[in-house]
């Protein structure tokens, strides 16, 4: 049963503020994700909950106990890092048992779990060798056995997959999920890589400038963004300038394009947010919600300027009427429009959204 | 490549002959010396033996020269190991702007003559000294210590000249341990001693093998300090060999110390260079 509580925790490295009274809660068995680019300060919230960090204002609590003064090793933390972290000097088996063995835990007993560790992570059958002999990712599978095998309070991943090919990485995470699942251990992990966020966690933070600016589960991150930086952050998202003309709580939003007066979108579903008539915003849509020659729901008149082949889809980059801009996708299946031709671009109510004008855009 | 090799191997001509005309040439001489024996005043005989070497290892005087020498290099190699390693880590691992300045601090030293770096000491240790005075003054002590003309200022002042090498070679090698190794083994549950005894310890042991072999060289083979610190009194090979070609004019034993000094260094080097490849390999 673990609580970890971060209330209002702020560190600065001299004028520059790196976490801004950041708040956050996880409980029990909860694998949550600090997702920011480089600089947003996940890391250090990640490292302040480790201790190597000192908060200079709030309080880091586990289940209800404070922990924002001790030192990191007496926390109970389990750490993974990008850099793997092993000891070079230990074999698989030691490294692994390392902890286990500063806990003063008997030989039998420490060979036995630092055994289900390795077997729990598939690498049973290299305990005996060094790091240096093992590939990146059966590097960071050691050290995921080594974070684990002390039944930590908390399980810490700091971008662990960063140094990973892309095979790899997806291997990894999927890997990570079923240990962290297995053991129902709370998780905090922090990465740069939508695709990780989107795939691992129960809940996202987004990060940006040493705050987190919005918190929730992956769907409602992906679909309802609740400002163009989260939109444009995770995942791709088409963005038109858009005036609102009615706003009726149950029915939704009817609003027309700034740049096309006439051509007016429905909008339906929950908004993170109220508009009010006349303002100025930004309708939202997924390239994987346009439907390519459908006349239901909303459409707009569009023309093709590229084909991309992407494998699995093809990216259909077009320019709908008022200028704007859109990329869209056609499944395998579906009929592939050819450049220059001009086509019927339909989406439904739901899959848009509406979003606020920050501030650089309102100019 | 082999052709080009050729052609510039032309250009290491004039050093090749300068090294072997003042060092190797040298050298050989010396070790063919001390297979002679002593006939006059820097004069030797023309029968070669290894009587200088079978009265070197038979004669407690002799043994007892070679029993110092070990001991003031062990003993110079402990301080430097135990005052440096701190140093190092902090080289190693600060961001601070003072970084720059306490590595010239370090390597200061290098850059004063050994016998201006030996007589500064003097103020300082001598029975009159500002040591001797302070102790004295706050009576912990009734009569002065000796801590200098001894076998006490040699130490003193080869860990003084020695303690760059160590702290360069030590920073060296402590930089190229992870940081985070430090911090996976905190975040698993050990304190400072236990990530020193059993993360950085180890990981430095090919450093301190190096840096040890270096300093522990030098200081058997310093003549200057040995001379001014131990004020004559302290005979070490050095200090012995010195005193063989320069006023008994005993050339002969004088080579044959100097030929054994150079053996066991060799064979030293061997050994621990073997012993740091060692724990390098099982990494």
């Amino acid at each position: 049963m673990t609580h970890l509580v971060l209330d209002k925790v702020h560190k600065r490295y001299g004028e520059a503020v790196a976490v801004r009274e950041v708040s956050l809660q996880l409980t029990d068995g909860e694998f949550v994700t600090l997702l920011g680019p480089s600089g947003c300060g996940k890391t250090t919230c990640l490292r302040m909950v480790a201790g190597f960090v000192k908060p200079d204002a709030g309080t880091i609590t586990i289940d209800g106990v404070d922990i924002t003064n001790k030192p990191p090793y007496e926390r109970d933390m389990g750490m993974v890092f990008q850099s793997y972290a092993l000891f070079p000097h230990k074999t698989v088996a030691a490294n692994v048992a390392f902890g286990l063995k500063i806990r003063r835990v008997s030989t039998a007993e420490s060979d036995q779990r630092t055994k289900e560790a390795l077997n729990l992570v598939q690498l049973e059958h290299l305990a005996d060798r060094y790091p240096s002999q093992l590939s990146g990712g059966q590097r960071q599978r050691v050290a995921l056995a080594r974070a684990v095998v002390i039944r930590p309070k908390v399980l810490l991943l700091d971008e662990p997959l960063g140094a990973l090919d892309l095979k790899l990485r997806e291997e990894l995470q999927i890997e990570i999920k079923r240990v962290q699942s297995t053991l129902g251990i709370t998780t905090l992990f922090v990465t740069h890589d939508q695709g990780e966020a989107l795939g691992l966690s129960d809940r996202i933070a987004v990060m940006r400038d040493g705050n987190i600016i919005q918190i929730d589960t992956p769907t409602k991150i992906y679909e309802r963004p609740n400002s163009t930086y989260a939109a444009n952050f995770v995942g791709r998202t088409n963005l038109a300038q858009v005036m609102v003309r009615k706003a009726d709580p149950q029915a939704g939003y009817l609003v027309e394009m700034v740049d096309q007066p006439g051509v007016t979108f429905e909008v339906a579903g929950d908004q993170p947010q109220q508009f009010l008539v006349g303002e100025r915003c930004s309708l939202a849509a997924r390239p994987e919600h346009f439907d390519i020659g459908s006349t239901d729901g909303n459409t707009v008149e569009a023309v093709v300027t590229d084909v991309n082949y992407r494998g699995s889809i093809w990216n259909v980059e077009l320019l709908a009427k008022g200028n704007w801009p859109v990329s869209a996708q056609v499944r395998p299946g579906g009929r592939v429009p050819t450049k220059s031709e001009t086509v019927s671009l339909g989406w439904h109510p739901s899959r848009s959204f509406l979003l606020k004008l920050s501030d650089d855009e309102k100019i | 490549m082999g052709g080009d090799g050729k052609k510039w191997g032309v250009f290491l001509l004039p050093a090749l002959a300068t090294l072997s005309f003042v060092f190797i040439a040298p050298i050989c001489i010396l070790i063919v010396l001390s297979f002679y024996q002593m006939t006059g005043p820097a004069v030797v005989g023309d029968e070669a033996s290894l009587s200088n070497y079978v009265q070197f290892f038979s004669d407690p005087f002799y043994l007892r020269i070679l029993w110092n020498t070990f001991t003031l290099g062990g003993l110079v190699v402990l301080f430097c190991l135990i005052i440096g390693y701190p140093v190092s880590y902090f080289l190693a691992r600060s961001n601070s702007r003072w970084r720059g300045f306490l590595l010239f601090l370090v390597v200061s030293p290098l850059l004063v003559s050994a016998v201006v770096r030996n007589i500064g000491w003097f103020p300082i240790l001598s029975n009159s000294g500002l040591v001797n005075w302070l102790l004295l003054e706050s009576s912990i002590i009734s009569k002065p210590i000796p801590l200098i003309s001894n076998f006490t200022g040699v130490i003193i002042g080869l860990v003084h000249a020695l303690l760059p090498f160590m702290i360069l070679t030590l920073t060296t090698v402590i930089q190229r341990i992870e940081p985070e190794l430090e911090d996976a083994a905190a975040s698993l549950g050990a304190g400072p001693v236990t990530v020193f005894t059993q993360v950085l310890l180890p990981l430095s042991i090919p450093g301190a093998i190096g840096g040890s072999l270096l300093v522990f060289t030098m200081a058997i083979a310093a003549f200057t300090t040995p001379v001014i610190m131990g004020g004559n009194r302290v005979l070490v090979m050095a200090t012995y060999i010195g005193q063989q070609f320069r006023t008994v004019l005993d050339y002969a034993i004088g080579a044959t110390a100097a030929a054994i000094l150079l053996i066991l260094v060799g064979l030293l080097t061997v050994v621990a260079s073997k012993l740091g490849a060692r724990k390098v390999e099982a990494m």
